[in-house]
Parts: structure tokens; sequence; C-alpha cells
């Protein structure tokens, strides 16, 4: 007889072989747990299970219509998530052992298959990728109420190749070691003295020097260290030869090899210099010395070599490479999996570097045309909005202001803005060269707007009352992110402190900054990712991530830490760090906001990478299963916290 | 005492066994969710009852509303005497394909044990029953007493587009049209095993339309089940 024996199991099977976490699973694995399935078929409206009760011991699978999600949270029910042809339900509650927490309800007639949990956890058991798999899952119950991880680990759409840990990120830009002239290496005989050798290294200002043979070959290498050790605490006289208290064997590698290579021997060696010699051996002429500093310098897709760039370049071709080059750290940083609110720190550094080098070469381009700056002016180049908070990690945006020294008459004021506004001009045409995008609302020192004496920022500081118009208090929202830059940095925080001392003292204005954020955004009753699409049918299907999810977060810090005067943090997720840690009744909500307000600033920063763009507007329907639920759990915090400030500043603690 | 004298009672016990657990009547007013269905169909030979023969058989089991995979079971019919015709273009069964199968009586046995007290599903689940009361006469002398529900004769009910109209003509829908109405894909059409899987899904599926057409728990007597 021809027939295949388990037709019907065959079936079930193929339709489980269709999804994950069942397409990670051996095909005859699977087969078996479809051998001992169940199906039916629950009508509309018809529960599959209520919350709170014991999970039975089978994992339910979707195979036709849709479920709806509705938790019962003290008499108020919401739908928390959907379920669609091709999900497992009910898997938390089995996992966790617990019983469950949400009713589910069919809102289609739908057909389950019910596979024995018993069979499917000895396969979870066996099988690592299905088993991340599920636990990747695991938050879908997070909405209600247990613990959020949003997964350091790769989400779906990384899970495809592109993964990657930060060493590896690190090893793919990693550059060979490029052994610096020759005339740099400094060297000397076994026979030259401590004190010679003392001499040389702190003429050159290096950290060592080798000791050669006649040919050139390492000898040993003496460190500012054992010179220290020897001379000054042990007493050795200053005549003694060098090749008594050098270090060898000197360890060696060839200038072809990797520079993260290079200082993972170091590390192993626990020694500070390594000595790079034509083949690599201590048998040929050393070509150089490098200390961890200069290593790191070169590896590629490294912070710290950047910043060593961005202090020596000049053109703004140079520039402009420099910036992608940090574009890219920070797309392969994301990839990674690192929190965007640490790759924003990092950005805001280099981009800080960045404004100063490109001020000191903007200055000396005046001062060569001969407009030199207002003698004896104390000023300095702030940041302020995005920049400010330190979130800009794409070029999409510039926001900054320049605050002065008032002079004592008005003609001197006006004469001293002319030169700053001058400078700003320049500083900005380079910024612009090295790709950043101009401010479309103008926030740029080069506006006599943003370009005030300390006198006129303070009084404008202190004019921002509850009732300022629209775009007066969208000029101080941008304004209490300031953030010192170059300069001189008492005048910034003169600024910064008059900030927190007008706006914590002033109840209204907190009132009506609350009010932004309660009510800037549409009512956020979230429900999966069907909403979202809805939702988002303005811009042509696309979502706008920003306005909907990253401002209430990010204003909401900004209120808080004014309202409580935290002002040690200048970025969201620091603000949110800070409120945690002094402030214990919030503890909860902003550990919650700060990882709702990183996830959202990565999705932000990848869609932006993606599209080219500020990765502002997000098409729903690229994201994956995994991130839409995410998603969908992020709103639910910007809901949470849209309700502490509601109840906090606009209620004033009562409840409505 | 036997008041039915001119029926002697079978010879077989499995059958006897059968017979004493199953009740033509269906209890209609039990709930659907706790009755045993089991349903079934057959490949044969022709459509002639009398002269052609059962090549394979297959069950599932449906009970607490739940269609059990585990349970559900399949025969092939050793037929020496089965003759080569169109039947085998549909089925792709040859004659000599059976010779690997079971015997008629064998499989009928089984087949028993298995329906005691069930209610018979299938789609013109009225051929196949009479193709088995056939088969049972030759073998054991009796036939099937099981209350038997057609899922083409639910669909008429169950389903807007398979209404009951007044217009002459009209013919029950096809296992293809209801699985089209349905939304279930069909599967290994014109296989025993594979048209009572997917049958026994569309009668799960039809069960809930008509629950949920109801607003309430489905008794047997909401669907159109005949006396055996």
């Amino acid at each position: 007889m021809s027939f295949p024996k388990n037709m019907i199991p065959g079936r079930i099977a193929d339709a489980l072989m269709r999804f994950p976490p069942f397409s990670m699973l051996p095909g005859d694995e699977v087969a078996s747990l479809a051998a001992g399935a169940d199906v039916w078929v629950v009508p509309i409206g018809d529960y599959i299970w209520r919350q709170g009760a014991q999970p039975p011991d089978e994992v339910l699978f979707l195979a036709q219509g849709r479920v709806e999600y509705i938790w019962d949270n003290d008499g108020q029910t919401e739908r928390v998530d959907v379920r669609d042809v091709g999900d497992v339900l009910g898997l938390s509650a089995l996992v966790r052992n617990e019983s469950f927490r949400v009713s589910a309800q069919a809102v289609e007639d739908s057909m389950l298959y019910g596979l024995p949990w018993a069979k499917f956890r000895v396969m979870l058991g066996k099988n690592d990728e299905a088993r991340n798999y599920v636990r990747r899952h695991l938050f879908w119950a997070v909405r209600v109420g247990s613990q959020i991880h949003y997964s350091g680990e790769p989400t779906g759409a990384r899970m495809a190749g592109r993964a990657k840990n930060i060493l590896q990120s690190h090893l793919d830009g990693a550059q060979i070691i490029q052994p610096r002239p020759i005339e740099r290496l400094l060297v000397c005989g076994p026979d030259a003295t401590l004190g010679e050798a003392a001499a040389l290294i702190s003429a050159k200002r290096v950290p060592s020097i080798l000791v050669v043979d006649a040919a050139r070959r390492p000898l040993g290498i003496v460190s500012s260290a054992a010179l220290v050790k020897n001379a000054i605490v042990d007493g050795m006289p200053k005549t003694t030869p060098v090749s008594h208290i050098m270090a060898n064997p000197v360890c060696t590698v060839s200038p072809a090899s990797s520079a993260t290579a290079a200082m993972l021997v170091m590390l192993r060696e626990r020694i500070g210099q390594v000595c790079v010699t034509e083949d690599g051996t201590p048998g040929t002429k050393a070509l150089d010395v490098c200390t961890h500093k200069d290593l790191l310098a070169q590896t590629g897709h490294h912070p710290a070599g950047l910043l060593r760039e961005i202090r020596f370049a000049k053109s703004p071709a140079r520039f402009r490479e420099l910036c992608d080059e940090i574009e890219n750290i920070a797309r392969s940083y994301l990839d990674a999996g690192i929190s965007a609110i640490y790759i924003g720190q990092i950005c805001a550094e280099l981009y800080d570097e960045l404004t100063q080098r490109l001020i000191t070469l903007a200055t000396d381009e005046l001062h060569d045309e001969g407009i030199a700056l207002p003698r004896g002016v104390a000023w300095a180049w702030m940041a302020v909005g995005s920049d400010g908070r330190r979130e800009q990690i794409l070029r999409t945006d510039m926001d900054n202001a320049i605050v002065f020294a008032p002079l004592p008459t008005k003609e001197e004021n006006e004469a001293a803005r002319a030169i700053f506004t001058t400078l700003a001009t320049r500083v900005i045409d380079k910024l612009i060269a090295a790709g950043f995008a101009k401010c479309q609302g103008g926030v740029m020192a080069l506006n006599p707007r943003w370009c005030r004496t300390s006198a006129e920022w303070l009084d404008e500081i202190a004019s921002f009352n509850a009732d300022t118009d629209g775009n007066g208090l969208l000029r101080a929202l941008i304004l209490y992110d300031l953030r010192f830059v170059v300069g001189e940095r008492a005048l910034c925080d003169a600024l910064r402190e008059k900030v927190y001392a007008s706006v914590s003292a002033d109840t209204a204005l907190q009132h009506r900054l609350a009010q932004l954020i309660v009510d800037n955004t549409p009512p956020l009753n979230f429900i999966g990712r069907l909403v979202i699409e809805k939702l988002g049918g303005g811009g042509g299907g696309e979502f706008d991530l920003k306005s909907r999810g990253m401002a209430p977060l990010r204003d909401a810090a900004r209120l808080f830490s004014l309202h409580y005067k935290l002002n040690r943090r200048y970025s969201t997720g620091g603000r949110w760090e800070e409120l945690r840690r002094v402030v214990p009744q919030r503890a909860e909500l902003a550990s919650l906001a700060r990882d709702a307000y990183d996830f959202l600033l990565g999705l932000r920063t990848t869609n932006g990478l993606r599209r080219g763009d500020s990765g502002r507007y997000l098409d729903p329907s690229t994201l994956t299963k995994i991130e839409r639920a995410q998603l969908a759990s992020v709103f639910d915090v910007v809901r949470t916290v849209q309700h502490a400030t509601r109840f906090q500043f606009v209620t004033g603690g009562r409840m409505t | 005492m036997n008041w039915k004298f001119w029926k002697r009672p079978p010879a077989n016990p499995t059958v006897a066994a059968y017979l004493d657990a199953t009740s033509p009547r269906p209890p209609h007013k039990a709930p659907v969710a706790s009755t045993r269905f089991v349903v079934l169909d057959c490949e044969t030979s022709g459509f002639d009852i009398q002269h052609n023969r059962i090549l394979s058989l297959a069950t599932a089991e449906i009970s607490g509303g739940r269609l059990h995979i585990a349970k559900s079971r399949e025969w092939t019919v050793f037929q020496p005497g089965a003759a080569m015709n169109k039947a085998v273009a549909i089925h792709g069964i040859l004659p000599a394909q059976t010779a690997g199968g079971r015997p008629e009586p064998e499989v009928l046995l089984e087949f028993l044990q298995g329906t005691h007290g069930a209610i018979l599903v299938g789609h013109h689940v009225n051929f196949d029953i009479a193709m088995l009361d056939a088969a049972l006469q030759r073998h054991f002398r009796v036939t099937l007493r099981n209350p038997a529900l057609d899922t083409a004769a639910l669909a008429m009910i169950a389903i807007e587009a398979f209404a009951r109209t007044a217009y002459p003509g009209q013919r029950e829908p096809t296992l293809d049209e209801v699985c089209a109405q349905c939304k279930i894909a069909p599967f290994e059409r014109h296989t025993a095993e594979g048209d009572t899987f997917t049958t026994a899904q569309l009668f799960l599926a039809m069960c809930a339309m008509r629950q949920r057409h109801l607003a309430r728990p489905l008794t047997i007597a909401d669907l159109p089940v005949r006396n055996g």
C-alpha cells in the first residue's frame, strides 16, 4: 500500500512548519507533535481562556482566525494584544508556569491546534534556536504587569545574519598597524645611561624608550615607570646602563597585523607597549613602538580613533568623511545591540569635538581676514534642543546658540553680536559641508535671536511663564535643554541654573508644560499593531515615531528633572536615570520610561539609517512581529508616563 | 424475548457488542460538546452499491468538541475482485495496490469497535453508510445503527450561501464548495484520510457558525442528524 501512513498529522505538521518556532525544529519532531494534536473551532466572541485560569497542558496554535487578549485591570477591561494566523497562544503562562494574565477572546471563528506541552517543552529544551525565539516572545505578556526586557538581544530584523557584537563590529573595521615615520622612534643603545634615557623620554614626551643593538634590532624596552622605580624609588645611580633595567624580551608584532589583535596581545601580556618590527620577530629591525593609545586611535570604527582624527582634520571633505564614519560606528553599534542612549552620548562627544575644531578653524580664518573676536568678551557656544540632550546620532538637524558677556553700551553689544554671528555663520557653513542639515526652525547661532548676551538670555528665561504663546514655549523647551560646548563654561552654567531656578519655582508653568505632554499626542489607547497602522493613516500609512512616542517621554523627562531640580544630566535617558535614583516614588516609572525611550531612539535611528532621513516617520509594515509587539509595550509606557504627568502636574495630585 | 424472530442474533461477538452499545436514535437534548462524533469517508471502486467495493476507509473522532488527531484511523481494504474502472481515475487507487491492504471483515470489525454509540459524520454520508452496510450485510448480515449527519445538509442550514431555496434544480453543495465558504483549504482530495480530515474541519467550523447564529451552546437537535 503506497499511502503515507500519517497523512493527517502530516497536514498539521505542514501548517505548523510554516511558522516559528516550529520552523526551527526538526521535521520529524514537529510531525510527532502534530500526531498528538487536537483540532477545534472557537466561534466569534467565545473565550479561549479566562484571565486567572490555570493553563491546560497544551500549547495552542492559531491555524485560522484572530484572537484578542483582553486584560481586566481592576474592573477596567482593555484589549492589550492581537494574535492572528500562525501565532502561538498561551505559551508565556506555560513557560512561566503561572495562571493566565489576560483573557483570550476569539474575534473571528478561530481554528486552534492544541499541542501537547510536555512534549513541546522537551523539544524546546533541545533546540536552542527555537528556545531563544520563545524566550524573546515572553515579553508579550509584559504590558500586563511583568518585567520589561526589550532585549539587549538583537531583534528579529537583526537576526538575519546581521547580528554582531561590539567586538566584532570593531574587528570588522579594524585597520592593520601602520608604523609611523622612523624618525619618531625613540631608541638608545644598551650602554646608554639611565640619565640619558630619562632625558630622551622627557624631551620627546613618550612613555618609553626602545633599547636596540647596532642593527636596530630590539633588545629591550625601558618605560618611564621602570625609570621611576629604579632611579627614584630604589636610588640606582643615574650612570647605570639601561641594559640593567630594561624589560626583555620585547613583545613584537608585524606591521601587517590587526591593531585590535595587537591590543589584545598587550592586554594579555600586561604590558603598555608593543614593538613593531619588520617581520614581527625580535630578530629584525624595529619600526615603531605603539602604546594602547596609539593602537586605539588606529583601531577602525573606534570613537577614540575618530576623536583624534577630528582634532587633526582640516579640509571640509575630510570632516564629511569623518562624519560618515561616525554614522557607520552608530550603525554598527546599533547592530550590535548597544543602547541608543549610549550611542547618542558617544556621537555627542564626537560632534562636540567637531564643533570645537570647526570653531578653532573659523576663528583662525576670521583672524586671517583681519576680523578679531571682541577682546576680553567671554562667550560660549551652546548646544540646545536635541543636540543639547546628546541625542543627535544622525546629521539631520543642528541646534546651537551663542551666549556672550554683556558689554556696557547697546552699540557695543550689537557690534559684538555681529562678529559672533559672522563666526557662527562660518562654523555652520562648515557643519553643512560636513553633512549636517540646517535647522528648519532656525535654531542656529547665526540667527541673532540665538546669539545673545547672558543678560538677554537670563531675561528671556525669566520671562517664560504660563501665558507664553506656543512659539515662545517651543523656544523655551529648546532652551531648557542647553548644554555647554566650547568657550566660557560659567556663562552656560549661569543660564542653566536660572532655567532650573525659574521653572521649578513656577507651578503654573509646569502645569502648562505638562499640558503639552498630555495633550500634544492623541489619546493612546494603543492596541497592537493594527491600531498602529490605523493611527498612522495620515502620512501615507506611515507612523510618526517622534511626536507619538518620543516627544511625550522626552518632555516628561525634562519636566520631571526641572521639577525636582535634577540638573546633573542632559540626555533624556540620563534624566530618567537620575529621576530613578533620586526620587524613589518615581523609580519604577523612570526605569520603564528610560528603556522605552532607548528602544524608540534605537528604532528611529535604525529607521533613519535605512531610509537616509531623520527616521521620524516609520512604515509599520517594515517592522517585524517582535518589533511591533515591543512598540506596543513602549506605547503602553508612554501612556503610563502621561498618566503620571497628568496626576502630578495637571490635576495637582488630585485623582480625576 | 426476541420479538424480531426473523433476525438471527449476530454470531460475531464484536458485532453484537456494537449493536448493544449503539442506539439508532440520537440523544436530541445532549449538548454537542459532550457528544462523540465519528467522521468517516471511504473511497470505492464505483457508485454501484451492490457491485462496487470499498477500497479504503478513514475515520476521525470528535469528542468534547475537539478533533483528536491521535485517534484518527485509516484502513486500506484488500479487494481482489475490484475492477479497473473510471473511479480509479478519481482516487488513484489501482486494484493491485489494495493487495497490501487488510481483508474486508477485519477492517469492518475494527471500524465497528470505534463507532460504538457515536454519530457518524460525512459529506454525503449516506453513500458511505450504504457502502458499509452492503459490506456488513455480506459478511455479518447486519447494518449500521448509528445516527448520521450529512455535512452537505448541515451546510445548507449553517451557511447562508447554501440555504434551501424554492427554485428547482438546487443540489447539495459539494465538499469543495463548502470548503471555499468556510475558507478551509481542501487537503488531499479523493483520499479517504484527506477527505475525512477536511470534513471534520468543516463540521467543526459549521458547528461554530451555527452556535454563533443561535447564540447558545448547541444541542444535537440543532443539527440535521437523522436516525440510524
